[in-house]
């Protein structure tokens, strides 16, 4: 059992982390492009919220098959995501958390306004260093939200997981889709383990993200 | 020190931004021997080695005064202004390591001045640097602009709407309307011309003897 909990928390950092690289600048783009592409772009980012976990389980699945647009590459090269293993899971929770990630920091981009960024370049400060040193501080409560969300997020996923990771013990097998396994077999004392823990996991995480943002002032931004 | 002024909607602070490199307008901008706009391209604001104060300070929530001010100095040991000497000018001393968010509108000023200056500019722009502020603090800052003026000497342009900001520190004046430049010259000569500038500037004059009031 401590197996799948380790394997859930890894999965659980490692998109986490990923995400919030891959979100910043994509949540930069959002918030200050006036492109008539941000439209379509995010309700692309916001599709995973709406969409059956099924359909994007059945779409990285084909995509990460042999013959599909990334599988051929990364059965080719040997790098990169493959459906059940580890690394096709985390290909899965990126995008099924991505809006997690993104809505977060670009409300935070939106709500600093451009003028700290003016304010900055009229000090000298290159486009880099109003990133770095301006931007980024000023959008941590974001970061801090995003990265809770996405964490909490990657715990609860179940469908996902199971389309495309397969429910393999050691490698694919996380705390969501266990409970499901211990439900069916009938041993509902150690469903009851991982339930009762993920679900006081998730209060806690919860409650310390509010409890932040109230300290921190406004919520999401500042 | 240059006063830029006239009716609001003239396109004041637009032109300051068009100096700054804040907007991207048509046109051609010279800045001594360097062409910032037009010919090769454009340079861009943070390469424009300017200073620009705006209306409400705008400092850096996340950062102390002091923070605010080392930002200013872009990681630079040394500013074309002295560290001590800035301060001192402007009386931040007790100030460094407050919360730049718990400062009153006139102390924001002050620093929003300092950190200007710190950036060594060769150009300072004001957008209505005291427009933000009540009556007091108007009263208590204006002092330190004249002092900025008479101890760092950087070529300043100034927007505003106060006849008594522009009579106590102006020594050009540009008036402007529908975005164009109406009149400019040395600030007597203007206020001597313009009979309306000259009637509110002697009975402001007038004001100031008789009742003392101030700005």
């Amino acid at each position: 059992m401590l197996e799948i909990v380790l394997l859930t928390f890894k999965l659980a950092l490692f998109t986490t982390l990923s995400l919030v690289v891959l979100a910043t600048p994509l949540a930069w783009w959002l918030a200050r492009s006036r492109s008539w592409l941000k439209i379509p772009i995010s309700a692309i980012v916001t599709l995973p919220i709406v969409l059956p976990p099924t359909v994007l389980g059945f779409y990285i699945l084909i995509l990460l098959a042999p013959d599909g647009w990334i599988g051929m590459w990364t059965h080719q090269l040997d790098f990169g995501p493959r459906a059940f293993t580890f690394s096709g899971l985390l290909f899965g929770s990126i995008i099924y958390s991505l809006p997690f990630a993104v809505q977060p920091l670009q409300n935070s981009f939106e709500a600093m306004g451009s003028r700290p960024l003016e304010v900055a370049s009229t000090l000298g400060l290159s486009p880099w260093q109003r990133f770095s040193k301006v931007a980024l501080p000023l959008a941590k409560p974001g970061y801090i939200a995003a990265a809770v969300l996405v964490f909490a997020h990657t715990l609860g996923e179940f469908g996902v997981i199971l389309m495309i990771g397969g429910n393999i013990p050691g490698r694919t097998k996380v705390i969501s889709t266990a409970i499901y396994d211990y439900v069916e077999m009938l041993q509902y004392d150690k469903a009851h383990i991982l339930a009762a823990g993920l679900l006081v996991f998730s209060f806690v995480i919860m409650v310390s993200l509010y409890t932040f943002q109230r300290w921190d002032g406004r919520p999401w931004a500042r | 020190m240059t006063i830029v002024m006239g009716p609001s909607g003239s396109g004041k602070s637009t032109f300051l931004r068009c100096l700054a490199g804040l907007e991207k307008p048509r046109g051609e901008l010279f800045f001594g021997e360097k062409h910032w706009l037009g010919g090769q391209g454009f340079t861009p604001t943070h390469q424009r080695n300017l200073g620009f104060v705006f209306q409400d300070g705008n400092l850096f929530p996340h950062l102390s005064v002091e923070g605010n001010l080392r930002l200013g100095m872009g990681g630079k040991q040394q500013s074309l202004f002295e560290w001590n000497h800035v301060i001192d000018v402007f009386v931040l001393k007790k100030l460094l390591d407050r919360t730049s968010t718990s400062l009153s509108g006139g102390e924001k000023q002050r620093v929003a001045m300092a950190r200007a200056l710190l950036s060594s500019p060769a150009l300072l722009l004001m957008d209505e640097p005291l427009s933000a502020l009540d009556m007091a603090s108007k009263a208590d800052v204006m002092p330190f602009i004249e002092k900025m003026k008479s101890e760092f000497g950087v070529p300043t342009i100034y927007v505003t709407h106060s006849l008594l900001e522009a009579s106590r520190i102006g020594d050009y004046i540009l008036l402007m309307e529908n975005g164009r430049c109406q009149e400019f010259g040395i600030a007597e000569k203007i206020f001597a011309k313009d009979r309306v500038l000259r009637e509110g500037f002697s009975s402001l004059v007038e004001l100031q003897r008789r009742f003392g009031v101030d700005l």
